[in-house]
């Protein structure tokens, strides 16, 4: 990890807003397994909050404290869950703590009013109106992202969970520099070459750490400039594929 | 009463905007409240025609709008890349939406994330427009939705936009 941040320049740290934040993330993992909104959903998906935590931790991401309030406040709740009732009791009273059950019911009702604004006829993507001129010049076309982009995350934190990730590696391995720009010419050729990209053509794990994540973070940047695109089936097998 | 209708038609047919009941109104000089039957009338009567386009009550006011069944025949002949919105930004809207005027720090809150890149991409196209500023230390500026935003969601009114509470039974489902 730090041989690509050093290398590299500071504008190779992700301020995605393709990313709804640390609630939506929280949110998505509940509604996984099929949860409710409870203190006892919470400590159920604190363990893998903290994986997608520490992933992101490693791509750089700009809005990384966000998450890491709510990480604070996940394994405090997880922590008093396993403390007897009695001095629960006592903790409890601390004006400081926020209250994540309130803010993620309160938030996901705005989750659901996006989903609903999202189903209206939106002009310029269902329904047109008459244009002064021939071009459509002064129409904007619209379209709302489709892909949830926490399916590609969850993708590529599988990939790093391989065993041959968790050794520390040799002294005597020489660690993998990676060239961001090159790393991105290489991603680009393959879209040039090939219409529908697989993920374990980009994504493997024959592949070092570090060049999987650079790869993550190069193809979260590729979408977010609506250079390429993803779709996913039912067997959740990720495609790539270049947007015309 | 026919001509009366016919000429409300041509009125809304050549405008680019929807065309205000105000508007037509006054420039017809017929009563607010007899144009507005009027008008309804005149839009049941075009919408039963089932035409490839509808007339349709937006933004306060009146457009002829394309029906949704050539959506893909029409984006193809315009032949432009469209906007992508994103769902961070769609879920920022939605909250301008019921909470305006709202400062960004509200807006933060609420989604537990820094919304800055967002509310710059909806202010840069129109969605939203900053209204004024809070009587709060630092000034910061309030937003508020646009009537473009009631004609990109095919609004009416902000009064249409559901009520969030009773969103609280049923569970998300994934899109």
């Amino acid at each position: 990890m730090d041989n690509f941040s050093k290398n590299s320049d500071s504008n190779y740290s992700l301020k995605l807003d393709i990313f709804e934040g640390p609630l939506d993330l929280l949110l998505t993992l509940i509604r996984d397994k099929d949860l409710d909104i409870y203190e006892i959903s919470l400590t159920q998906v604190t363990q893998q909050y903290l994986e997608y935590v520490d992933l992101l931790k490693q791509i750089n991401f700009q809005n990384i404290a966000d998450y890491l309030v709510v990480a604070a406040e996940l394994t405090r709740i997880k922590s008093r869950s396993l403390l007897p009732q009695d001095e629960v009791e006592e903790e409890i009273e601390n004006e400081n703590e926020i209250d994540l059950i309130e803010m993620l019911k309160e938030y996901k009702k705005y989750r659901l009013l996006s989903e609903d604004l999202n189903k209206r006829k939106i002009l310029g993507r269902d329904t047109f109106k008459r244009s002064q001129n021939e071009e459509f010049k002064s129409d904007v076309l619209w379209e709302v992202e489709k892909t949830n982009i926490w399916k590609l995350v969850t993708a590529v934190k599988n990939i790093l969970n391989y065993e041959n990730y968790k050794e520390i590696p040799d002294l005597d391995i020489i660690p993998d520099n990676i060239n961001f720009e090159d790393r991105k010419k290489e991603i680009l050729e393959i879209f040039d070459k090939i219409q529908t990209v697989e993920f374990d053509k980009i994504f493997c794990i024959n592949n070092s750490k570090e060049k999987n994540i650079a790869s993550l973070l190069i193809i979260l940047e590729l979408v977010k400039d609506s250079v390429i695109d993803f779709n996913y089936q039912d067997s959740n097998e990720i495609k790539f594929f270049k947007r015309s | 009463m026919k001509d009366l209708k016919s000429k409300m038609e041509v009125l809304i047919f050549i405008s680019e905007n929807p065309i205000s009941l105000k508007n037509i109104s006054e420039f017809l000089n017929i009563d607010k409240n007899e144009t507005e039957i009027l008008l309804n009338d005149l839009m049941n009567e075009i919408n039963n025609l089932k035409r490839s386009f509808k007339l349709e009550k937006i933004a306060d006011g009146y457009q002829f709008r394309t029906n949704e069944d050539y959506k893909d025949l029409i984006k193809e002949y315009i032949n432009k890349k469209p906007f992508r919105l994103s769902r961070a930004s769609l879920e920022v809207v939605g909250i301008i939406a019921k909470r305006q005027p709202i400062t960004k720090l509200e807006i933060d809150k609420i989604r537990g994330v820094d919304s800055t890149g967002v509310i710059n991409v909806l202010l840069e196209r129109d969605i939203i427009k900053v209204s004024g500023e809070k009587n709060a230390p630092g000034k910061p500026y309030l937003y508020k939705t646009t009537d473009f935003f009631l004609e990109v969601f095919s609004l009416n009114d902000i009064s249409e936009i559901p009520d969030i509470d009773e969103f609280n039974d049923y569970d998300a489902s994934e899109t």
